[in-house]
């Protein structure tokens, strides 16, 4: 677009419909049917000079029904794009007119359907565009329907797509129960095997225990008991042979005594020896049965602990996967949510792009209460019922600070109106410079 | 350590036949030694026996000895003899006796050292099966 230098921003009305400044209308071509109302041409634009955020008053031509005299007469009929630029231009209330205005409700215009898709073109009349701008309006309202079908398929999809990630995440927590359970039934046989390795192995090591005991008691070691140190004969003293011959045997009896005595000095000595033997044997016996018994006790104590150990380590082990189970849940969980948020991020964003608006959950999943909620369709705030993608059609036409784009937009809206069109002139004036590379 | 009941009565079985084996050995030598004793014993009554009425005509002889004559060294003579002859024999058996003591005393110390070793085989053969019974039970928990 290019500004024209002079005017300081004002738009003169001689200048939105200057035709010969509008690049969308060269050569407009004189309308031939303006309707029921016939306007008076309007040569000089009598409003030049003033300032005014109102748009200027489209100034018609002198010959014939010229694309401005139709405007007039579409407002005239109610059909203006602004009621206010009606009322402030040619003093027409819309909704005291046939059509009943921007606001009205009741009124249904032919173009506004379905059919203004291709049928539009005929139907509402495109008179007064050129065929390339009929051709990209044409356009348009494909591009238009298409992107309202494809924000209503978009938001359908975003009110279920959360089901998907539900039951996943449904998946998970019952995967995570049944592996919980497991753990347990893991952990309970792990249990009852420490208990019964523990039994046998504590039964074993008491029947060898047993065994020993009983050999102690019935094979004492004492071989030393029972034994007596015998003394020897006294030796023959000769006594009747000596008193054969008249001698007295006093001096052999006493050798004999003598002899008799060390004999039985030998033989206490010797019981004394086997007695200390026989003592020391027996205390090693004793001492075989507390050996017995503290080598049980040992044997006990240490099976006892291996028990624990292993119970302790089933119990870590335990711990450990239910630690790891709950991570694995954890992870997967933080996948299936991040997936989600991140399918809904885009599905919004693409949404949002073509015109609707997101709802704050992430597509009728679980909000927190467990239950679906299904979202209304978008109609950015309006309250006609249609999907709307970036504009309403209710609007009035946005004005541009640049008078040239004032012009072309104003021409656009015209015939917009005069077609029987919603298209937003400004999206539609986007449109075509885009086509022309501006 | 693995428990094996057969290990055990083999070193059973060898105790015991050590231990049979060197008593009849011993047996055997303690009744030799008690005949050859009681040869010499018998030995030595025959020599006094022998010696004895020679002593009394070596007296006679001299005629310290006779009818109506008894001279103090002739019975001096006669109780130095039997009491030297008691003295023999009471050393003698003395001997015999210290002899068949060590030999009772020597198989009473081999049959505590012959019961010991069994006692302690069957002690270590208990520890094994209590040892072995721990094993098992490792095995079983999986940490062997």
């Amino acid at each position: 677009m290019t500004h024209r230098p002079g005017h300081g921003g004002v738009v003169r009305r001689r200048d939105l419909f200057n035709y010969q400044n509008d690049p969308d209308y060269p050569g407009a071509p004189a309308i031939k049917s303006a309707g029921a109302i016939n306007v008076k041409p309007v040569i000089k634009n009598i409003y030049s000079g003033l300032t005014s955020p109102v748009p200027s008053k489209p100034t018609p031509y002198v010959e014939g029904e010229s694309p401005a005299s139709k405007t007039e007469a579409r407002y005239q009929l109610g059909l203006g794009p602004n009621n206010l630029l009606s009322e402030l231009w040619y003093g027409i209330k819309p909704e005291n007119t046939q059509y009943g205005g921007v606001s009205t409700k009741n009124t249904v215009r032919p173009s506004q359907t379905t059919a203004g898709t291709t049928g539009g073109t005929t139907a509402g009349g495109l008179t007064g565009m050129t065929a390339e701008e009929a051709l990209a309006l044409a356009k348009f309202n494909y591009e238009k329907e298409k992107d309202a079908n494809k924000l209503a398929g978009l938001q359908a999809l975003q009110n279920n797509f959360g089901s998907g990630f539900d039951e996943l995440l449904n998946m998970i927590a019952e995967q995570g129960k049944v592996s919980e359970k497991q753990t347990q039934n893991v952990y309970d046989t792990a249990v009852k095997n420490i208990g019964q390795g523990y039994d046998a192995a504590r039964d074993l090591g008491a029947s060898g225990y047993a065994a020993l005991n009983q050999y102690l008691r019935e094979n004492p070691n004492n071989p030393y008991a029972g034994m007596v140190a015998q003394t020897g004969t006294p030796a023959d003293a000769m006594s009747n042979f000596l008193q054969a011959y008249g001698v007295s045997d006093s001096p052999v009896q006493a050798q004999v005594q003598a002899d008799i005595l060390q004999s039985g000095q030998g033989a206490a000595n010797f019981q004394n020896l086997i007695n200390t033997l026989g003592a020391i044997a027996q205390q090693s016996d004793v001492s075989r049965g507390a050996e017995s018994q503290m080598a049980q006790l040992a044997f006990d104590t240490g099976l006892g602990q291996d028990r624990a150990g292993y119970q302790t380590q089933a119990e870590n082990a335990k711990m450990q996967a239910l630690a790891a189970l709950q991570k694995a849940m954890f992870e997967s969980q933080f996948s299936v949510a991040q997936q989600r948020n991140a399918q809904a991020m885009a599905l919004a964003q693409t949404i949002a792009e073509l015109g609707g608006t997101a709802p704050t959950n992430n597509g009728g999943g679980n909000d927190g209460d467990g239950k679906n909620k299904k979202m209304p369709p978008a109609t950015s705030g309006n309250n006609n019922g249609f999907v709307s993608t970036s504009y309403d059609v209710n609007q009035p036409v946005p004005w541009s600070a640049n008078p040239l784009e004032n012009i072309q937009l104003q021409n656009l809206a015209t015939s917009q109106s005069n077609a029987g069109q919603t298209v937003d002139p400004y999206e539609l004036l986007q449109a075509l410079n885009a086509r022309r590379g501006r | 350590m693995a428990y094996n009941p057969a290990d055990y009565e083999a070193r059973r079985r060898g105790y015991v036949s050590q231990y049979g084996t060197t008593g009849a050995m011993n047996a055997y030598a303690n009744f030799l030694s008690q005949q050859r004793g009681n040869r010499e014993r018998q030995n030595l009554n025959e020599q006094y026996d022998k010696a004895t009425p020679q002593l009394v005509r070596n007296f006679s002889r001299r005629g310290m000895v006779g009818p109506n004559v008894r001279s103090g060294l002739f019975a001096r003579g006669l109780q130095d003899f039997a009491k030297q002859r008691a003295r023999t024999f009471s050393e003698f058996d003395q001997g015999q006796q210290e002899q068949q003591r060590a030999y009772d005393l020597s198989e009473a110390n081999r049959l505590e050292s012959f019961k010991n070793q069994l006692l302690d085989m069957e002690s270590e053969k208990a520890q094994t099966i209590a040892n072995a019974a721990r094993e098992l039970y490792q095995r079983r928990m999986g940490v062997v």
